[in-house]
């Protein structure tokens, strides 16, 4: 444990110059503008974001993601106490409490509280993150290939299974980020697959193009379908913080909701969204008034924040130790780490120990900034939503063209986001859901080196005799059985349709 | 299976392109007569697009050459594996999709037309990259887009194309020393 906490003073010595800090800075700025920004979601803020780190180092480069990241999950709760309108889904609960909150003339609570909890619950992801990561990562050093294979595929039917009521289209668009993973070359032999005499597609479908066009441009065309050019403003509140002392009231709303969301965010594919819900649910059953929830009861808007920000600390955890994402935006984040050539995983501790500590401490520090900004530019931040669409739109377009050619200077890799713009606009109308592709996309290449590698190591037997290798699998069998399961439970508690 | 298979792999990405639509035209036609499939056609052409993809990739596999790993897995193991993995998760999703529970295909929104015309946009902006260089041609895109969105406003209609034609010269040619394509235009006159 000291050993940890000496590492993780390193990383702060590591990044402790002016370069880094205006870096977090300017990520913690991106990510609250964008987070705000009702249609900009933290996913698409980092992958918007992401070409901008190819020139820098990589751990500048993933500071900055980072502050994006944390930034964007508190941004989205600014418009959501401000005009009912989350700029991010995770902030849909904020939401419930936060905008009765400022409807009751008490809109200067709300962003207060929004803004505490956001930065506690991200500091209590940060030391569990901390915490866990170092051992899981030990723990996974010592795993087979064919235990990290099981382990990918747990990750997969996990995030297929946490798809809710459509599962079947997460497990579906989980095998379509597979296959697509499969155009290239064979990382073993080095057999073209899938390729039709495209030259540009020897390395594979580009990751970070793919991500653009899903979480961006698939975004935008979505929004761009129901678009109201005569979209109404709304008034904007005036606030005043309470002071320090009233924030000390929340603090065990504050500790729990940051422990469940940080919890729930290690679950690959539960995000923020999930763990604000959770949380929500969680305070209000403790809640000695839980009747007032929903009309604008403080610890909702605790409850909320608290925990979409610990889930980032969460999702950092797989990510890190196992090289598994815990939610879309860490998606994106292993994207920045493949394109710095960097493998996400528990060799990242051996390989990049200053990288990964710098990246603990960075957060603090984003937290740290966070409040200030949250502080200072609380005003500022509600302006964000007058931005107008027929500004916002065009410039999210320009920018997904800029940053998916700047990765490789690459045309093809402009016409592939272009591509899964498409796709993604397609998929999001019919209900099937994006992140599982990047998923896909991004644990396919690791499961199909892992298969090869265990296969050479141990041969096939080496799937069903080795313990740990077994119980993954079974687990993740579990997984998907318990999805069908529970879901014929659901079908059958609905009240039968009346006919009228 | 290994001939067809190789006219498969050795076929241009357009004539893949055009089997696939018209795969699913066809398809959309036979969804469109049955009633029970009409309100869900449009989940069932994305299901169908992508068990397509993964039918063609498990043919391919059969041209694949190259030499055995350990346990006689190949370059094909994977693409296989994956592709045949999908077939009992499509039915369960084909059989969801087709259930009563399940809610109907949405309406296209309003501005469906733009979202064609803007995509149009964007691709006939990315090949006039060549020609014209990037600048000119993210200009004249992000007036466009603007102008099909009812921006009507002079100053706005050019200071957001200028703006971010000087934020991309500085911040990415200049500063992340990313060259954007000039165009053979320009390349031409200067």
């Amino acid at each position: 444990m000291a050993e940890i906490f000496q590492l993780t003073a390193g990383g702060f010595g590591e990044i402790l110059d002016v370069t880094s800090l205006l870096l977090i800075l300017i990520g913690v700025c991106v990510g609250i503008l964008g987070g705000a920004i009702p249609g900009i979601s933290p996913s698409m803020a980092v992958a918007l974001l992401l070409p901008m780190t190819y020139s820098m180092t990589p751990t500048q480069g993933i500071i900055m993601l980072m502050g994006i990241y944390i930034g964007a999950n508190y941004g989205g709760s600014i418009t959501a106490v401000a005009i009912n309108t989350p700029g991010t889904p995770s902030a849909a609960v904020t939401s419930f409490d936060g905008y009765p909150l400022a409807k009751a003339g008490r809109g200067g609570e709300a962003m207060g509280i929004s803004l505490w909890a956001s930065v506690f619950g991200g500091l209590i992801g940060a030391v569990i993150l901390m915490l866990c990561a170092v051992p899981l990562a030990r723990i996974a050093l010592k795993f087979w290939p064919s235990e990290y294979f099981a382990l990918c595929v747990l990750g997969l039917t996990t995030v297929a299974t946490l798809g809710g009521k459509e599962w079947q289209k997460s497990l579906v668009a989980v095998l379509f980020g597979l296959l697509l993973n499969m155009i290239g070359l064979d990382p073993v032999l080095g057999v073209k697959r899938f390729t039709f005499g495209i030259t540009a597609l020897y390395d594979g479908v580009a990751m970070v193009p793919v991500l653009i066009g899903l979480f961006a441009l698939g975004e935008v065309f979505a929004n761009l379908e129901s678009y109201n050019s005569s979209e109404k403003k709304f008034e904007k509140p005036v606030y005043k913080f309470p002071k320090i002392g009233y924030y000390w009231k929340l603090k065990w709303s504050i500790l729990r909701s940051g422990v469940v969301g940080c919890l729930i965010g290690v679950f690959p594919g539960a995000g923020g969204t999930i763990a604000s819900f959770l949380a929500y649910d969680v305070e209000k059953r403790m809640s000695k008034h839980p009747e007032e929830f929903g009309k604008g009861a403080p610890e909702g808007v605790v409850a909320a924040e608290a925990s979409n920000s610990g889930s980032v600390g969460g999702a950092m955890v797989p990510l890190l130790a196992l090289g598994i994402p815990g939610s879309s935006t860490a998606a994106v984040l292993i994207g920045a780490l493949m394109i710095h050539n960097l493998t996400p995983g528990p060799t990242l501790f051996t390989d990049e120990p200053d990288l990964v500590y710098a990246l603990f401490a960075s957060m603090f520090f984003a937290n740290a900034f966070m409040l200030l900004v949250g502080i200072f530019g609380s005003k500022l931040w509600v302006r964000v939503s007058d931005i107008p669409k027929t500004v916002l739109y065009p410039l999210i377009f320009a920018f997904s063209i800029l940053g998916s050619y700047s990765v490789k200077k690459s045309m093809a890799d402009v016409v592939v986001c272009l591509l899964f713009g498409v796709i993604g606009w397609i998929m999001k109308k019919y209900r099937y859901p994006a992140a599982p592709v990047v998923l896909g996309v991004v644990l396919g290449r690791l499961m199909e080196l892992n298969f090869s590698q265990a296969l050479m190591v141990g041969g096939a037997a080496s799937f069903y005799t080795r313990p740990l290798t077994v119980v993954l699998f079974a687990i993740s069998i579990a997984a998907v059985v318990y999805s069908i399961v529970s879901e014929k439970r659901a079908v059958g508690k609905r009240p039968p349709e009346t006919e009228e | 299976m290994t001939a067809f298979a190789k006219m498969l792999a050795s076929l241009s990405i357009w004539w893949i392109l055009l089997g696939f639509i018209v795969i699913l035209a066809a398809l959309f036609l036979v969804f469109s007569k049955n009633q029970r499939t009409r309100p869900v056609r449009g989940q069932l052409l994305v299901l169908s697009a992508i068990c397509l993809m993964a039918l063609l990739f498990f043919i391919i596999t059969f041209s694949f050459k190259g030499s055995k790993m350990a346990a006689g897995a190949t370059a094909a193991t994977m693409p296989r594996a994956w592709a045949v993995l999908l077939i009992p998760v499509a039915v369960l999703c084909g059989i969801n999709i087709l259930s009563k529970s399940n809610e109907p295909d949405p309406e296209f929104g309003p501005r469906w037309k733009m979202v064609i015309t803007v995509a149009a946009a964007i691709f006939a902006s990315v090949f006039l990259f060549k020609y014209i260089g990037y600048y000119l041609s993210s200009a004249v895109f992000l007036v466009l887009l603007m102008w099909l969105m009812e921006e009507r406003r002079p100053v706005t209609l050019v200071a957001v194309p200028l703006c971010w034609v000087l934020f991309s010269y500085f911040v990415f040619a200049k500063f992340l020393f990313i060259a954007l394509p000039a165009g053979a235009l320009f390349e031409a006159i200067f």
